[in-house]
């Protein structure tokens, strides 16, 4: 991996090309992939034109995500550009390295077009990734013996950071020859698993808030799985798949549902509560939809955080509340008492709660 | 008959004492498990609920009451570890509750499993139901009936909605499974529709899929080629956005594959009646059967 340095403004990406010399490449830092596409990535041959480059790059969006850091690296002299990756393969339930000739481009579209360019082998994770699979890869890549070792050892690394980080992927787009025949890693990325960040606080530290939606983030911190779409149907659901089938479902009888939100198992009002204030700050919200299943959730724990959430803030959009199972009685008494009517049938709510919604539109 | 959990079935709770692990475990043995066993290091020798005698390891509880499943409660962190446990153990079935589990862990638990011949449910699963036999998990036991309908679903409440719809309408089940919502799981749609197939008391399969993966496309295929009885099916996450995590692990569309749209083509395709509402399965398996 050549040399680098970060910087987050025009002066110090000046500074550093010219202590570095000659060519470099500015890259923008962002939690993203498809920089180079976004125009993220420049060449600059002097220290003017480092300059130059980086007032461009910082402070742009990337789908979505504005660039505060670039890197400044020396131009490598590029004369082959290969693919490395590594995965966890849902069919053979494995980790799957991969690698392909065609390096610097979408290794999707390079699957799709020419899966024949595109080479893959099963980890036992039990062994890792052993030298005479990952030089097996690397012939396929190269001729030269000397870079066939080289790159294996790159391979290795890539396996090895990829278990140590908890990664569902890891990839270095491109690994190239330079000119002085030396093969280099020039970009790499990973995915971290969420499940892993719980022991790997080093790694979870490294989480860039800013990437992501606020409404997430509370939702997150509140121990909700919360996810925000466009429509004007908010749902609030236990459990994830009911949760997809209630968003169907408002699709189904011609609405379009406001955000994906699932409350959990295990029942609490105060998370009833956050729901309902994260739902109501979205001005696109017209009505707010309830579906719950009760088992280990019960419906009464639901019925209260509705109560309280409704009481306690400003809180006035119109709600339709579908809920069946646990404490089911108990929960249409406490609504009842509150000025809420209850359904049991799920079908009915939803087309209610849609209704609603396109009257309010 | 019925599928993996039966009134043979002896029961482990790895995690007995922890909050959720006693609480289900109470609910598991009112529906009338047999509970014979409970595991929490450190808490060997006591008793829970004054009759289910607790013990340090699995290899000790296995070895006093001749238990051969297991159900584990324990945080993810600890889960693939008690998985070991148990497998080595030489429990048969073991399932995995506990939610967030390192899908690299799974990577390494799948071959020693393998290997063990031991079969895993889940994890980030809510676990097996054989109504009016036994229940190992924590799927609500009201809502079922007994009867010859077999479900199998990676979900948990949605399940609770369809299972209500089923015995609301007179169509009880023989077992309902829900396999979990993580991109690797012990036991798949497959092996779940092989045992259907082979159980004499299981007339019918639902099966209840959601986008992420090619199971439910694995799973199309299999009824194409080997099994006889009607299967209806459905697919959540048909509004669900590309690239995101829906709440569970393995519902993700990755790129463009993994979408509803494509699993609910391969259902059809291979003659398995699809709903479009949770509602439909009634009357879809009314037709078929």
């Amino acid at each position: 991996m050549p040399d680098g340095d970060v910087a987050t403004t025009p002066d110090e990406v000046e500074t550093i090309a010219r202590v570095m010399g000659g060519a470099v490449v500015i890259k923008a830092q962002v939690h993203m992939g498809g920089r180079g596409k976004a125009g993220g990535v420049k060449l600059a041959e002097n220290a003017a034109e480092a300059r130059a480059a980086a007032e461009k790059i910082l402070g742009m969006t990337i789908n979505g995500l504005t660039v505060n850091k670039v890197l400044v690296a020396p131009a490598a002299k590029i004369t082959s550009e290969s693919y490395v990756g590594v995965i966890v393969d849902r069919e053979s339930q494995r980790p799957i390295i991969m690698v392909s000739p065609e390096g610097g481009v979408d290794i999707e579209e390079v699957a799709a077009k020419t899966p024949d360019k595109i080479f893959q082998l099963e980890i036992d994770p039990r062994f890792g990734l052993m030298s005479y699979q990952a030089m097996s890869l690397a012939f396929k890549l190269y001729d030269d013996v000397k870079q066939v070792r080289q790159a294996a050892v790159v391979m290795q690394r890539l396996y090895q950071a990829f278990v140590d980080a908890g990664g569902s992927l890891a990839e270095i787009n491109p690994l190239i020859t330079n000119d002085e025949g030396t093969v280099l890693a020039i970009d790499a990325k990973i995915s971290v698993d969420d499940n892993e960040l719980d022991r790997k606080p080093a790694i979870a530290g490294l989480r860039d808030l800013s990437a992501e939606v606020e409404s997430e983030i509370e939702a997150r911190e509140a121990g909700l799985s919360f996810i925000k779409l466009d429509g004007n149907v908010g749902c609030c659901v236990n459990g994830a798949g009911l949760a997809m089938a209630t968003m169907d479902l408002v699709k189904c009888y011609g609405g379009e549902p406001a955000n994906f939100l699932d409350i959990g198992g295990s029942s609490n009002p105060e998370k009833v509560v956050t729901a309902l204030k994260i739902i109501g700050a979205d001005p696109n919200v017209r009505s707010v939809l309830f579906n719950i299943f009760g088992g280990i959730t019960r419906c009464d724990d639901v019925a209260n955080g509705i109560v309280a959430a409704t009481s306690q803030t400003s809180f006035t959009l119109p709600l339709v509340i579908r809920l069946t199972g646990t404490n089911e009685k108990l929960a249409v008494q406490i609504l009842k008492e509150a000025g809420f009517s209850a359904l049991t049938d799920m079908d009915e709510a939803v087309e209610k709660a849609v209704q609603i919604a396109k009257e309010a539109a | 008959m019925s599928i993996f959990v039966d009134r043979d079935t002896k029961l482990v709770v790895q995690g007995i004492t922890g909050r959720d692990g006693s609480f289900h475990t109470s609910q598991m043995m009112e529906y009338g498990t047999q509970v014979v066993a409970g595991v929490t290091p450190g808490k060997g020798g006591q008793r829970f609920n004054r009759t289910v005698p607790v013990f340090d390891t699995v290899a000790d509880a296995v070895a006093e009451t001749g238990a051969n499943a297991s159900v584990i409660y324990v945080p993810a962190r600890f889960a693939s570890d008690a998985i070991y446990e148990a497998a080595d153990a030489g429990i048969e079935l073991i399932v995995c509750i506990s939610e967030g589990v390192p899908v690299l862990d799974m990577t390494r638990v799948i071959p020693f499993l393998r290997e063990k011949g031991t079969r895993l449910i889940g994890p980030n699963c809510p676990g097996a139901i054989s109504p009016g036999r036994s229940k190992v998990g924590i799927i609500p036991g009201p809502i079922c009936r007994e009867g010859k309908v077999g479900v199998v679903s990676r979900s948990g409440t949605l399940t609770y909605e369809i299972i209500h719809q089923l015995s609301e309408n007179g169509y009880g089940q023989s077992t309902c499974v829900g396999i979990g919502g993580d991109p690797i799981i012990g036991t798949n749609f497959v092996a779940c529709l092989a045992a259907f197939e082979a159980d004499p008391d299981t007339n019918a399969i639902v099966l209840i899929g959601e986008i992420g993966g090619t199971d439910e496309q694995q799973a199309a295929q299999y009824v194409a080629d080997f099994v006889t009885k009607p299967v209806v099916g459905f697919i959540a996450g048909q509004t669900a956005p590309p690239g995101r995590r829906m709440g569970h692990a393995g519902a993700i569309i990755s790129g463009s594959s993994g979408t509803a749209a494509e699993k609910m083509a391969a259902l059809e395709l291979a003659g398995i009646g699809v709903m479009k509402r949770p509602a439909d399965v009634v009357s879809l398996l009314k037709e078929r059967l």
